[in-house]
């Protein structure tokens, strides 16, 4: 157990790469990182704006109901945070001047 | 479990035939699962003082928990009760190691109930494997069908609870049978349907390797003193195979009989062996196993068992230890905090806002007035009346349309209000002034705001 670290140490790449390849297993976590945060970053949003007032307020073509105000901000969040997610992965996966491994 | 790299990703995840096993832990899961989904199906269908007992009415924003109604404005209750979670969270992976893993959380709890279903329709581990491998003909195609149709379906009634916890589930239920379901209600079903589909149907644990923070979070949280499922390494070993009758130790062998039943039940597909791993999700399924095992070689039970770093050490093992004891501190004056704030809660709250267009008016000689709109939201059960003074300036007055304000249970209510001062009675520039509104029926149900008066 000992040589091993403590429970919880994250796995490194070849003791796990044996069901998921390195790429899915990057873009599922981009993907459901990204989403968790966004549910939380709406929940914050919305709780302080109303989307009806937010439409009132601004130019952009809202929808006039408050679920497709929700919805839309929702994945407004989930866009930005995954591109910011993808940029990071991409970045850490890249930072020895190698490509990203295509396995 | 044979290397998949590269093979996609459903396909990938779906290698795994771990071993059904009975016994004492599978038992008290299924209870666990069975509790669990009964909660999250039937609640929201209770009703409450002629409403929905749990709802999180999003396009009314308001949120009710049986007797309680909570505004967008009393987000910090809602949060505080998120701490609340988080932090009980900590405390019990501290004591309990990853005890919710194998029991409450809703991965396990969906990924059971997906399995049963994977069961009854493919039949059990080894017939599943040979009806994978077998050529698609009428029975292949009927079992698969089946299993797709009940998948599906128990997605899409998991998305329609979960749309019915935001919009209340009764008129939902009338939409769908009449079938004029809203855009955006279809689409909330569809999206969470499909995302129940994809992790309990074909992630399962890949999510608990690959997607879980908590999982991760863990290793911060433990501690030698944690509760883990670990093999006992000191009865089991020198492992090997023997005859029935035959005596270990004559024959220099530990407990382990390798028959590697723990490894074919373990869901993640590692061996408990070789000590406590990252991708345990402590299901328990390896004590079941092993537990059978003993039994038949009529050995005590035990060689894998629930137990902690330090006993398996021979240390005595502490409960009671300094991360525990600040963790429960901390927990405790959190929730008792919270139960103080929500009792002495008042049910009432003022919004103001300046009129943006005007900084101040002349519109009667010898006056200067301020405009302001109001949002009185009464948060209480009962509809109240209430009356509204302002101080804070010499000579103000204040002037409301309509001139009493009566707002309905739970309603929110938007006035305007003209406060005015005498010509000269106040200095040039902002000054405060203080709203205060007062229930009629109620002594106690008063706030106060205060707000800007602009003067030429
Ligand atoms: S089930 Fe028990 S006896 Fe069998 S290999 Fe695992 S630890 Fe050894
Ligand atoms: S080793 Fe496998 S079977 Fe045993 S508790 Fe952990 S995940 Fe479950």
């Amino acid at each position: 157990m000992d040589e091993q670290g403590p429970p919880g140490r994250p796995p490194d790449d070849e003791e796990t790469s044996r069901d998921l390849s390195r790429c899915q297993r990057d873009c599922l976590v981009v993907g459901w990182c990204s989403f968790l945060i966004a549910a939380c970053a709406t929940m914050l949003f919305f709780a302080w704006v109303d989307p009806l007032a937010l439409a009132d307020v601004t130019d952009l073509p809202l929808p006039v109901d408050r679920m497709g105000g929700y919805a839309i901000g929702f994945f407004f969040f989930w866009l930005i945070t995954a591109a910011s997610a993808l940029l990071t992965v991409y970045l850490i996966r890249t930072r020895h001047g190698h490509p990203p491994a295509r396995d | 479990m044979e290397g998949t790299t590269g093979k996609p990703l459903y396909e990938a995840a779906e290698k795994i035939y771990p071993r059904e096993i009975d016994g004492t832990y599978a038992r008290l899961r299924i209870a666990g699962v069975l509790v669990l989904l009964g909660l999250y199906y039937g609640l929201a269908w209770l009703q409450w003082d002629g409403r929905q007992a749990v709802l999180f009415d999003l396009p009314a924003r308001k949120f009710y928990i049986f007797d309680l109604v909570l505004f967008p404005q009393d987000f910090f209750f809602l949060s505080w009760l998120l701490i609340i979670a988080a932090l009980s969270l900590f405390f019990f992976t501290a004591l309990a190691g990853r005890l919710w893993c194998g029991y409450a959380c809703p991965q396990t709890v969906w990924t059971e109930a997906f399995l049963w279903m994977e069961r009854l329709a493919e039949g059990r581990g080894a017939a599943r494997r040979k009806l994978d491998k077998a050529p698609w003909n009428g029975n292949k195609i009927r079992r698969k069908v089946a299993k797709q149709a009940l998948w599906i379906g128990f997605a899409l009634w998991t998305g329609f609870t979960f749309v019915g916890y935001f919009t209340p589930i009764r008129d939902l239920g009338i939409k769908v049978v009449t079938l004029s379901l809203g855009g955006w209600e279809t689409f909330w079903v569809v999206f969470y349907g499909f995302a129940t589909y994809g992790n309990a149907g074909y992630m399962r644990e890949q999510v608990c390797k690959y997607m879980c923070p908590y999982a991760r979070f863990q290793s911060a949280m433990f501690d030698r003193d944690s509760l883990i499922i670990s093999y006992d390494e000191s009865r089991g070993e020198p492992r090997g195979s023997r005859r029935r009758n035959a005596d270990p130790k004559a024959a220099g062998l530990g407990d382990c009989i390798d028959c590697t039943m723990c490894v074919q039940v373990c869901p993640t597909g590692i061996d408990i062996r070789k000590g406590l791993q990252y991708e345990c999700i402590a299901c328990a399924a390896c004590i079941d196993a092993c537990d059978s095992v003993m039994d038949k070689m009529n050995y005590p039970r035990g060689l894998i068992r629930y137990s902690t770093q330090h006993a398996m050490e021979g240390v005595a093992t502490r409960v009671l230890r300094p991360r525990v004891l600040v963790y429960g501190t901390f927990l405790a004056a959190l929730c008792a905090a919270f139960v103080f704030a929500l009792f002495t809660r008042v049910p009432l709250e003022l919004d103001i806002i300046r009129d943006r267009n005007a900084l101040y008016r002349d519109a009667r000689p010898g006056y200067i007035e301020n405009v302001y709109m109001l949002r009185v939201i009464n948060k209480d059960e009962q509809p109240h009346a209430y009356e509204i003074t302002v101080a804070g300036l010499p000579t103000v007055t204040l002037e409301t349309d309509p001139a009493v304000i009566e707002v309905a249970a739970g309603e929110i209510a938007t006035i305007a209000a003209r406060v005015s001062v005498e010509d000269g009675a106040v200095a040039s520039g902002g000054h405060d002034v203080e709203f205060s509104l007062q229930a009629s029926d109620v002594p106690d149900l008063a706030t106060t705001e205060t707000n800007r008066f602009i003067s030429p």
